[in-house]
């Protein structure tokens, strides 16, 4: 069952009867599979042509880590909580102090989280690996439809202890993923997918309620193209060539649409950032979501 | 005395239990190397709250527990010769982050610089309120190796083997570069780590495992230190450096009636040096920062023929000095110009290394670090060296900090490059600029000369200049 | 010009062994030991050229002196074209039967065991000038009248000589761009040491060897500090590559 939408990006005209006899509704194109496929055995070179990827996954990590330390109250009559720009009032080592002082506070009230984690698209697990080594995860959960890419993710996380028993792969479709998660993340994939819609209500499903879904693509517009396809691909050559599609990509208002008609009263969308690449100087997050790419991280309400 | 013994009988202990065993055990961090950026790091490792975890072991080829632990109880008496200038933020670094306390009547903070250009007397006086402080390396060593004691940690938080040599090193992989090093230690031990820190100095075998290749060149000068005792306590509490031809001196203050001496000058003088009697070292100490040149190569040549008596060399000095003083203004200007009269050098505190400026192409690889003398070696006239070595090791910290919030391997090539990136170019700047220094003084050319020291006359005059020096060189360049 | 400085070029530009294990072959001179022209040569720089100097008249000499008929004379110079400003082919050879006599003579008498000083060796080429002394300014005049023989004969000696100098004293050998500055240097340093020596009349041409070691050593200096400043460019250019990449590692 398909929901009614009116973006119609996130659901195409498929040819009727086509798609879901042969393909999983959820499943990336034959083409996405093997242009990845491609990409498997240098998905771990950080210096080689997923370096650009490598350094987004800093600003994924930052942006989920600040969602959620912000999404934990400290109550502590003990702890100052500063107020706003306290940082320009206090000499530099006190303001150090009052952030030592709430970070420890916050460390301590998420110990006892241990969030389960759904990745899906985990690729090479560039996201999945740093996800299960934070102390908050219990354990990390990696989906994805190509097979080198998952083989690579399993030879690369077998070669560090520390994640011993706290991350799984698996080459499976969404849809066949059963149970509910704390955290779900779907980053980097919505535009590599022919019907977004499906990722969304899918992911959405193996929410747990108050979970939080974390995901991220490139808004369709002339600068995303310019950005990521002109200048990353063929110009700066940053990005292997055939990674993007401008007619794939999903605006922000789409995604914030979708969940509006599909989910009203059911999720609050609790920051929209975009993102853009510096050269020599890595991802920055911004303010102005509507262009190029950007996070986006929605929680499920009760 | 109690708590030395009971230290050293339990990593004694420690290294009985652990017999060598066929599988390699595993740590994070493996730290190459006790000088005070190998233990600044162990220490700062196991005092952040983001790095505590990291499973730390630090290895050392000296008896770090038998020989310079104990200074921290009982301080011998004399001042040791090893000392080096510490920046304020080298010296809060080791305060804060690595939480050590340093013994504070043993060091010396000192308001300023008076250097002097030993052919035309052209004069730099920088003055800042405790620019730097004069610490006994043997200090920084022991308060780290006190906190690291007080920090009580379990072994499998913190293991310190001293007295044990890096035997090998390879990948556990030989294919794949980025694959755990395991290391092999002279004692049997064998280890797997995560991240592999060189701070194993200029020889590094860590560096040389890891193929990075290391640039610069010999000076072919030498350094001779001696720990000195002055007549009286100094008036002006400040570091002199008198730039002769054959290279910088300098004469450092240390508490009360002590001070601390680092002669540059070429091989077969700094030979000379080495080889006369402590009087006559005294002497000529005396002598270095007051006469002229002439003067100085007519004393030199007396003393290789061996053609001049103890008596005479002194009484010779002292008549010359006497001449100089005549000829200022007042008397005031003696103490205002010159360091204090040296009385008497300890008697085997004279030592000579050679001097060098080397620079590694780069500070990282996958899963190998390097921080201090094993990436970057540099003349002492600007007392930049350990204090650079502090600066790699708060980057390193900082990176590792990061890497680890981000739930990064913290040996991934990716977690340690910004190390990299923040520490090059401060490096860099401070290598270049005592490599100039060095150069521009190493040479008796009148042209150069002259145009030196008009330069520093104009700096001297010119206030936000010589703040802007004086800042550089109390900052280590941030 | 060009097809003689190909000439020049046959020898090869940086030093190799078997090129100096060779020299008992008389080098550049096309005629060998126990040739009448060798014989004449020789008879003439040791004998007759100390006497009456560079001239045809000390040539003329040793011919009637070793009972050659003194026609000989054009056959001796059969080798040199006869050019407007120089006055006889013959001369000319004897300048670089000279040249190359006293070059070979050079490495003739080393202990294979410790190899000499630079300076040394300097100064043995120096004093081998000694008797024929008196005559030097004539000989660099010779030298240097400009024409083909300074080009074909007279230059490529000087730098052979600069060659063997290095190549038999115990002074490192380069193969790289200061091989050719090196050579240039000390062939400046050994030509300024023989105009010296023509005007010497200090005794047993003191003041020569000591100019001759103020100059070599002065050319040393310059080396040192010449390398020194390509070492210093090396470094430089590296570090900047280096200071790039690490900046290139924050993006």
């Amino acid at each position: 069952m398909i929901p009614r939408v009116t973006v119609r990006r996130l659901v195409p005209q498929l040819r009727p009867g086509v798609a879901s006899l042969r393909f999983k509704t959820t499943s990336a194109s034959k083409d996405e599979i093997g242009h990845f496929q491609e990409l498997a055995p240098t998905w771990w070179d950080v210096n080689g042509s997923q370096r650009i990827l490598h350094l987004m996954n800093n600003s994924r990590l930052d942006f989920i880590q600040r969602i959620i330390r912000q999404s934990v109250k400290v109550e502590d009559p003990d702890t100052y909580i500063p107020g706003f720009q306290y940082k320009a009032f206090f000499p530099q080592q006190v303001s150090q102090g009052i952030e030592d002082d709430l970070d420890s506070k916050i460390n301590e009230k998420l110990k006892d989280a241990q969030f389960n984690v759904l990745d899906i698209g985990c690729g090479g697990g560039i996201l999945a690996e740093c996800l299960a080594r934070l102390p908050i995860t219990r354990h990390v959960t990696g989906v994805d439809l190509t097979p080198d890419v998952i083989k690579v993710a399993r030879e690369h996380s077998a070669k560090d202890p520390a994640l011993s028993g706290k991350l799984e792969y698996r080459l499976q479709a969404l849809e066949e993923v059963e149970g509910t998660y704390d955290l779900v993340t779907c980053f980097e994939m919505l535009e590599h997918v022919d019907v977004p819609a499906e990722i969304l209500r899918h992911a959405w499903m193996r929410l747990k309620p108050q979970g939080i879904l974390f995901l991220s693509t490139i808004n369709r517009d002339f600068i995303s193209w310019f950005t990521t396809i002109f200048m990353g691909e063929y110009v700066l050559k940053v990005v292997p060539k055939g990674t993007h599609h401008l007619t794939k990509y999903i605006k922000s208002s789409e995604i914030k649409e979708w969940f509006q008609e599909n989910e009203p009263h059911t999720h609050k969308i609790l920051d929209t950032k975009g993102v853009m690449y510096r050269p020599f100087n890595g991802w920055a997050e911004h303010d102005c979501p509507d262009i190029g790419n950007y996070f986006m991280a929605i929680k499920k309400l009760n | 005395m109690l708590a030395r013994s009971a230290i050293v009988r339990k990593y004694a202990l420690r290294k009985l239990a652990s017999t060598a065993t066929a599988t390699p055990k595993l740590t994070d961090v493996l730290i190459v190397g006790g000088g005070p950026a190998g233990l600044t790091l162990a220490a700062a490792l196991k005092s952040t709250p983001r790095l505590q975890h990291l499973k730390t072991t630090l290895v050392d080829a000296s008896d770090l527990m038998g020989k310079v632990a104990p200074f921290y109880d009982s301080p011998p008496e004399n001042f040791t010769n090893r000392v080096v200038s510490l920046t304020p933020p080298s010296k809060s670094f080791i305060e804060t982050k690595a939480g050590a306390r340093m013994l504070e009547d043993r060091i010396q903070p000192y308001d300023g610089m008076y250097v002097t250009d030993g052919l035309t007397n052209a004069t730099l006086n920088m003055e800042k309120d405790s620019m730097a402080y004069m610490v006994e390396i043997l200090n920084i060593q022991s308060s780290l190796l006190k906190r690291l004691e007080e920090l009580n940690l379990p072994s499998e938080s913190l293991q310190l083997m001293d007295n044990t040599k890096v035997a090998s090193i390879e990948y556990s992989d030989p294919e794949d570069t980025t694959s755990w090093p395991i290391v092999t230690l002279d004692n049997g031990e064998v280890f797997k780590t995560r991240l592999l820190v060189g701070a194993d100095g200029f020889n590094s075998p860590v560096r040389k495992f890891s193929d990075i290749q290391s640039r610069g060149w010999f000076y072919n000068r030498f350094g001779v230190v001696a720990t000195m005792k002055l007549e009286y306590p100094p008036y002006k509490l400040r570091g002199w450096q008198r730039f002769l031809p054959t290279g910088p001196i300098a004469h450092l203050a240390l508490p009360d009636d002590n001070a601390t001496l680092v002669w540059s000058t070429t091989e077969p003088l700094s030979r000379l040096l080495r080889e006369i009697t402590p009087e006559q070292f005294t002497g000529l100490v005396n002598a270095a920062f007051v006469l002229e040149d002439s003067d100085l190569k007519y004393f030199y040549r007396q003393l290789e023929k061996g053609t001049i008596s103890n008596e005479k060399l002194l009484e010779d000095i002292n008549f010359r000095t006497e001449q100089v003083y005549d000829s200022l203004e007042n008397d005031d200007l003696i103490d205002e110009i010159y360091p204090p009269r040296v009385k008497s050098i300890l008697g085997p505190s004279r030592a000579r290394f050679p001097l060098k400026m080397f620079h590694a192409d780069t500070y990282c690889k996958d899963r190998i670090a390097l921080v201090g003398d094993a990436a970057h070696a540099t003349h002492p006239l600007a007392g930049q060296g350990l204090n650079m070595g502090q600066g790699d090791v708060e980057a390193l910290i900082k990176a590792l900090e990061k890497a680890s919030m981000r739930g990064h391997d913290i040996g991934s090539l990716l977690s340690l490059q910004p190390f990299w990136a923040e520490r090059y170019p401060i490096n860099n700047m401070l290598l270049g600029m005592t490599d100039k220094l060095h150069k521009i003084y190493g040479t008796d050319f009148a042209p150069i000369v002259a145009l030196r020291s008009l330069g520093v006359s104009i700096m001297n005059k010119v206030g936000p200049l010589k703040n802007l020096i004086s800042g550089t060189l109390s900052d280590s360049g941030k | 010009m060009f097809k003689r400085l190909c000439q020049v070029s046959l020898r090869r530009y940086h030093p190799s062994k078997g090129e100096h294990l060779n020299s008992s072959r008389l080098g550049p001179l096309n005629y060998g030991l126990d040739s009448p022209q060798y014989a004449v040569l020789s008879h003439a720089l040791k004998v007759s050229v100390p006497v009456v100097g560079f001239n045809e008249r000390a040539i003329v000499h040793s011919l009637n002196q070793l009972n050659y008929p003194s026609t000989m004379l054009s056959v001796i110079g059969a080798s040199n074209s006869p050019s407007l400003l120089h006055s006889s082919p013959a001369v000319m050879e004897l300048v670089k039967f000279h040249l190359v006599q006293k070059r070979l003579q050079l490495s003739q008498d080393l202990s294979s065991e410790e190899k000499p000083s630079l300076e040394d060796l300097f100064i043995k080429r120096l004093e081998l000038n000694v008797p024929i002394a008196g005559h030097l300014s004539q000989l660099l005049s010779h030298v240097s009248v400009p024409g083909p023989f300074t080009v074909d004969t007279a230059l490529p000696e000087l730098h052979r000589l600069s060659d063997d100098l290095i190549y038999y004293s115990n002074e490192k050998d380069h193969h790289d761009f200061a091989w050719y500055s090196k050579r240039l240097g000390i062939s400046c340093a050994y030509v300024s040491s023989e105009l010296f020596m023509a005007q010497d009349k200090s005794h047993n041409y003191e003041e020569t060897f000591q100019f001759a070691r103020d100059k070599l050593q002065r050319t040393m200096q310059l080396g040192e500090y010449y390398n020194n400043t390509e070492e210093w460019l090396w470094y430089t250019l590296l570090n900047s590559i280096n200071l790039a990449k690490s900046q290139m590692a924050r993006g």
